[in-house]
């Protein structure tokens, strides 16, 4: 009897280990810092079986995990590029886009800084370094500092195609890794300028000048009546199942989508 | 939602196949979500879909960089046979032959960026400024064989034939610089085409017209209309101006030296012109050039070559005393459905006279005829052009090039040979075989002007020296051109 409890005992235990799942996302820092960490520890609450590896080093490095098929969710706050797209179906994965919440990419200068509002233009132009002094737009005089996210980055890619027509950054850019470490070299600087997703607006020093007269927010981002919005996504191979699809389904629930609120994205419903 | 995407995948592909249309379709999917035809996570379901589609087809693959608003790709490739003779003045017997079968690539790019700039490329086969020609199996040990074994790669290189950036941010001024394609109006009597000169250059246009009729009181008294139709008649002014870096005179000083030891040499170009337009097909053009060399008094162009270098019959190709007022004038008009050209140029070296002088200091050659030899001049008629299948064209032209009319460096090495101090016919005949290919003919016979001076010319049959006197240069040419 003793032995038959034993193997009992043992099964039971093994399928316990077997039913463990971890779910394993990697991608943009934008999602990855907050948003999802976030989302992963509500989520957990109901589903105390399903452990979580996330890696928030990119949006390209997400891509480049799925492709390599190490990981279940591509977080990313930019589009799957053409030659990505190319990569995955000759590696046998079909990138498929959910979109997860909205941001608004806030361009921020030090809380100190006389500006308040910039046109399109003018943020093409500092960005670019055709205007390298504050007083070129309206400021008081002193040498621009921007600071962007690195070329991993959806972010970086985001904002030049939606800011910069595409062009190149200054040379003088200073590249930085995440959201995080943007909002504090500028909220250092005086003569910062960076910018950054609406979730990381709460960092200290810093503030959102407004771009063509409107700032970025729940409703100018909903609305699209800011510049610089643009949805972010989570990309998978295909129709998931399993955990990653109930992650994904959590993700656009109701209760999920009120954590894409308190973290400072907008909700996709 | 498959009818969307199959809407959307036909537009891409009927809308000129460019793989931004396929790529994206962003305006259109984002009219559809505005109306809320669709929803945003529709709209990228569709999207992500479209591009995994064109990524499937090769144009889906490359990849332009961002500044380029528009990238062409074009080139042509010649097969040709071609016989040069010349006979010598003193032994009717004596002549000089040679027959090449001879292919050509060129492969160039034109990329048009934002902000009015422009950036040309072209690769091209063969070294020398005024050929694109190599030669089927290589012959360079002139005795019929080859001592590297037969078709080795030493004279296929490619090299850089074009290479310049252009800037036309003013409607009336194109701004260029680099190795670019003449931007002269010219001929071969002073051009080779083959030449694409290094340096800078500017090109001024300005049209007028079409010219507005008067106006007359309207049928009805209220008002004005015009008296007639308006006037078909344009004007174009234009002006091309080169800075051409001739040679460099790299170092123009040295350490311990007192004086520079050399400079560098422009050939300044100076055009002026206009286009009368009579209506689409008939115009007058007529386009005034100076030429002028600097700096030729202390420095040579390659070596001392300034004067003769041989006998009577020997040649030059110095550069000194060279001021040339150049006129090249077209008329073109259409008769019978066929667009015809009358052309002529006239080139007159206005320091002629010095460089007779110059030649006269050798003493070989001082009983050489003194004088005069300062004018070249072309005239000749041009019917039909090829531009599609089953186009034919006829070309002719008398050309007479005096000893010291030219800069003989510059001249086309497909009329006699390279040479000044020649005169006779130019004859050329094309057919397109279809859109791309096309057969060409030609046959120039050039006759000597003044046998007791020489040619001029480094290139050629004779080379720069010891050639003997000639009397005439035969040369024909057939073609099969590919273009694409």
């Amino acid at each position: 009897m003793k032995k038959i409890l034993s193997i009992v005992s043992t099964l039971t235990l093994a399928a316990t280990l077997v039913h463990a799942e971890t779910l394993i996302i990697k991608g943009s820092d934008t999602l990855g810092a907050k948003l999802v960490p976030q989302l992963a520890e509500s989520f957990k609450a109901a589903h105390p079986d399903i452990s979580f590896k996330i890696a928030a080093e990119g949006s390209s490095t997400g891509f480049a995990a799925l492709i390599s098929k190490t990981t279940d969710i591509g977080m990313s706050s930019r589009r799957a590029k053409p030659a990505e797209m190319s990569d995955a179906l000759s590696n046998g994965v079909n990138l498929k886009p959910t979109i997860v919440a909205y941001d608004g990419i806030a361009v921020i200068v030090n809380s100190a800084n006389s500006v308040k509002s910039l046109t399109k233009k003018q943020v093409e132009q500092i960005f670019t370094g055709e205007v390298k002094d504050w007083s070129g737009v309206g400021g008081q005089p002193g040498p621009i500092s921007i600071y962007t996210r690195n070329t991993a980055s959806g972010t970086y890619a985001d904002f030049a195609e939606l800011a910069m027509k595409k062009r190149n950054y200054a040379g003088s850019a200073q590249k930085m890794a995440g959201n995080e470490q943007i909002a504090s070299e500028v909220g250092k600087n005086a003569n910062g300028i960076g910018y950054v997703g609406m979730a990381y607006l709460k960092a200290a020093g810093i503030k959102a000048v407004a771009v063509d007269g409107v700032i970025p927010s729940l409703v100018s981002v909903n609305s699209k009546a800011y510049a610089y919005s643009r949805p972010t996504f989570y990309y998978t191979n295909g129709t998931t199942a399993g955990a990653a699809k109930a992650f994904v389904d959590y993700t656009l629930s109701s209760t999920g989508q009120k954590i894409v609120e308190q973290v400072g994205f907008v909700p996709v419903k | 939602m498959r009818k969307l995407k199959c809407i959307l995948l036909l537009s891409a592909f009927t809308l000129g196949s460019s793989f931004v249309h396929a790529q994206d379709n962003a305006a259109l999917l984002d009219i559809l979500v505005k109306k809320k035809v669709i929803s945003d996570q529709e709209a990228e379901e569709v999207r992500a879909d479209l591009v995994k589609e064109y990524t499937a087809v090769p144009a889906g693959k490359i990849n332009i960089s961002a500044p380029v608003k528009e990238l062409r790709i074009y080139g042509d490739t010649r097969l040709r046979y071609e016989y040069r003779g010349a006979k010598s003045e003193t032994n009717s017997n004596d002549s000089v032959e040679a027959d090449r079968f001879r292919y050509r690539l060129r492969i160039g790019m034109d990329l048009k960026l934002t902000e009015d700039w422009f950036v040309g490329v072209r690769v091209e086969t063969a070294s020398g400024g005024r050929s694109t020609n190599v030669t089927m199996g290589p012959n360079g040990n002139g005795s019929g064989g080859s001592t590297t074994g037969p078709w080795n790669k030493s004279n296929n290189s490619i090299y850089l034939g074009q290479a310049y950036v252009k800037n036309s941010s003013l409607p009336w001024l194109t701004v260029i610089g680099g190795r670019m394609p003449n931007p002269l109006v010219t001929s071969p009597m002073v051009w080779d085409p083959d030449i694409n000169p290094e340096g800078f250059a500017q090109q001024l246009k300005y049209s007028f017209g079409p010219f507005e009729s008067s106006e007359k009181p309207s049928a009805d008294g209220k008002g004005t209309v015009a008296a007639s139709e308006p006037s078909p008649l344009t004007l174009d002014i234009f002006g091309n101006f080169g800075e051409f870096v001739y040679d460099s005179g790299y170092k123009q000083n040295s350490f311990g030296s007192a004086t520079p030891s050399y400079n560098d040499i422009f050939l300044i170009a100076l055009q002026s012109g206009a286009k009368l337009n009579f209506d689409k097909s008939t115009s007058l053009q007529v386009a005034p050039t100076l030429y002028l060399y600097t700096s030729t008094k202390t420095t040579d162009y390659v070596g001392a070559a300034n004067v003769y270098s041989g006998a009577p019959g020997g040649n030059q190709y110095g550069i000194n005393d060279l001021e040339i007022l150049d006129i090249p004038v077209e008329f073109d008009w259409t008769m019978a459905g066929l667009p015809f050209r009358l052309f002529g140029e006239f080139a007159d070296n206005l320091q002629a006279a010095e460089r007779a002088k110059q030649a006269e200091t050798v003493a070989t050659v001082k009983a050489a005829k003194i004088g005069g030899q300062n004018i070249a001049w072309q005239a000749g008629l041009g019917i039909n052009k090829i531009k599609k299948k089953g186009d034919w064209e006829l070309m002719g032209y008398w050309q007479t090039s005096e000893q010291y009319s030219l800069d003989t460096n510059l001249i086309d090495d497909d009329v006699f040979d390279s040479h000044l101090n020649t005169q006779g016919p130019v004859v050329k005949a094309g057919y397109a075989l279809t859109d791309a290919v096309s057969l060409s003919l030609s046959y120039n016979y050039g006759m000597i002007i003044d046998n007791k001076l020489g040619t001029g010319g480094y290139a050629g049959l004779n080379g720069a020296t010891s050639n003997p006197a000639t009397k005439s240069y035969n040369l024909i040419q057939m073609d099969l051109n590919v273009k694409f």
